[in-house]
């Protein structure tokens, strides 16, 4: 078993990291404005922009302006890929839930934009209840492994389910004051208040308002024939748009037992450009790309309607070389309008682990 | 306090709290990159709380968290391994100390944010429920669930310590 120390041994590591990057990008030749804001670019390669940071603020500011005007556009049309209003969902392969507020209820992005996760993580969200009370719902996937217990609980009901109210303990994690209940076999859902005791009924009235069983489609914008290196699907991500990107896409699949061993596959909108001078011009089925060494081995690809496809191993695990990466680009197959989020694929079909 | 001097004095104390934070050199780069130009903007309002510091600090735990930084956490990142040499360690010392990396790159933001505070900077739990605006029911939920996350049991002494275990790293960053 591990102790703080070990945790403060990785705080010093990341401090020395940070530390040689800061003196690398000291060093560094001066940037050009294309370099320091690369907005048409993968996020990387961003290595000098510390030094612009006062001179640039102005600049900065008018940016996340424009990208919060495109946010509240995509949000207020209830567009934007599969997560629509202010709905917050998530989902898992045994399952699709979604929680929709009632009334006097409001789902609070507990960090903005929606995401969908897959994996053992479960999801946050916070939701703001009467009286401008908020409170915290906490939902994990199917985890028989979990052995939750409840101590001093008391039996409830919740949406016919039964539930607890009182203290959990899941091995030497423990918290007081909750109410949790099974939606599904070994998996939970947890609802506390933020900041003080809520009486269990107040608690029991936010599960109620809850809709966990709504059938909520959800879709991607390419299909996966089969996981890569017979990874396990981890996490599938729509993200924010931004000013240059409407949509942008990721896959990540990863061994569950070697967690360096992953990859990760991106789409959006754009053009792709070389990442490094190093790399190398490449053609997989007629598109034109690059092939990369950064991480354990990058494909950057074009594709029709103006989408770039970047598939990456994880840097620490097993190199890709092009053959497995082209592999995997003929194992992808985009929807038939890939701009158009009607077209996409429902995810349980689009995304096999 | 002069937006200058701030900057002079904190940045690197500031980019070390976000590369724990975020687990990437070069997105802590970026997150205090875009705080102090978001807080030189309203630098006349900050410079003259008492500990500006800790609201810019907060500033960043919210850039963290907040939507325009989850694209570039699971973005690939190219580079970085090229510019960050492993310290050499003790083969099996360094073999265990990347693992838990990797296992405290992968928490859940917020709980990793919780941790971070915690262990790092040494918030007392009600500070911390403070900064990330929540109850401290939920950053105690939090602390204990990434803990376990990371297999990391706390001895008697740490359970009833209102500080960390290691009082230089709290002292030197509070």
């Amino acid at each position: 078993m591990r102790t703080l120390n070990d945790l403060d041994a990785v705080f010093q590591t990341l401090e020395r990291q940070v530390d040689d990057y800061l003196a690398t990008a000291e060093s560094a030749p001066a940037a050009e404005p294309d370099e320091v804001f690369p907005l048409h670019k993968p996020a990387a390669r961003v290595t000098h922009r510390r030094r612009g940071v006062l001179l640039t603020a102005a600049v900065i500011v008018a940016g996340l302006v424009f990208a919060s005007l495109q946010f509240a556009h995509v949000f207020g049309s209830g567009g934007g890929g599969q997560a629509g209003g202010s709905e917050w969902i998530a989902t898992s392969r045994a399952l699709h839930f979604s929680i929709k507020p009632s009334s006097d209820l409001s789902v609070v992005a507990a960090d903005g934009r929606l995401n969908t996760s897959l994996g053992d993580g479960g999801e946050l969200a916070t939701v703001g209840g009467p009286h401008g009370r908020r409170y915290y719902v906490e939902i994990d996937p199917p985890r028989p492994d979990l052995h939750l217990t409840f101590t001093d609980a008391t039996k409830v009901e919740v949406q016919g389910h039964e539930a607890y109210y009182g203290c959990w303990r899941i091995s030497d994690a423990s918290g007081c004051e909750v109410l949790a209940w099974q939606y599904a076999p070994d998996a939970w859902v947890m609802v506390s208040s933020e900041g003080r005791s809520a009486p269990v009924s107040e608690l029991q009235s936010v599960a109620e308002s809850l809709n966990l069983n709504g059938v909520t489609e959800l879709k991607a914008p390419m299909s996966i024939a089969a996981a890569p290196r017979g990874l396990r699907l981890y996490e599938l991500l729509d993200t924010y748009p931004t000013p240059t990107r409407q949509w942008q896409y990721w896959v990540q699949y990863t061994d569950p037992n070697d967690e360096n061993n992953g990859l990760a596959i991106h789409l959006d909108p754009g053009t792709i450009k070389p990442w490094t001078n190093n790399d190398e011009d490449v053609t997989v089925d007629g598109h034109p790309g690059y092939w990369s060494r950064i991480n354990a081995g990058t494909l950057i690809l074009q594709l029709a309607d103006g989408v770039q496809l970047s598939i990456s191993a994880w840097e620490n695990g097993p190199p890709m070389d092009l053959d497995e990466a082209t592999q995997i680009v003929r194992s992808i197959r985009l929807a038939p309008q890939v701009n158009d989020d009607a077209t996409w694929f429902p995810v349980l079909d689009a995304l096999p682990d | 306090v002069d937006f200058a001097e701030y900057v002079k004095h904190r940045h690197q104390a500031l980019c070390r709290f976000a590369g724990v934070l975020s687990g990437d050199p070069r997105l802590a780069d970026e997150l205090v990159a875009d705080v102090l130009g978001n807080a030189y903007e309203r630098w006349a309002r900050i410079g003259e709380l008492e500990n500006p510091h800790a609201y810019v600090r907060k500033m960043v735990v919210n850039e963290y968290l907040g939507w325009r930084r989850r694209a570039a956490r699971t973005a690939v990142r190219p580079e970085i391994h090229e510019l960050v040499q492993p310290v050499a360690d003790h083969a099996d010392a360094h073999a265990e100390r990347q693992q838990l990396l990797g296992e405290l790159r992968r928490l859940p933001p917020k709980q990793r944010a919780v941790l971070v505070l915690r262990y790092y900077e040494g918030l007392p739990f009600g500070d911390i429920a403070e900064l990330l605006g929540c109850g401290e029911n939920a950053v105690r939920s939090n602390v204990s669930r990434a803990l376990r996350r990371l297999r990391i049991q706390l001895t008697d002494e740490s359970v009833n310590a209102d500080f960390p275990v290691n009082p230089t790293v709290a002292e030197v960053h509070r």
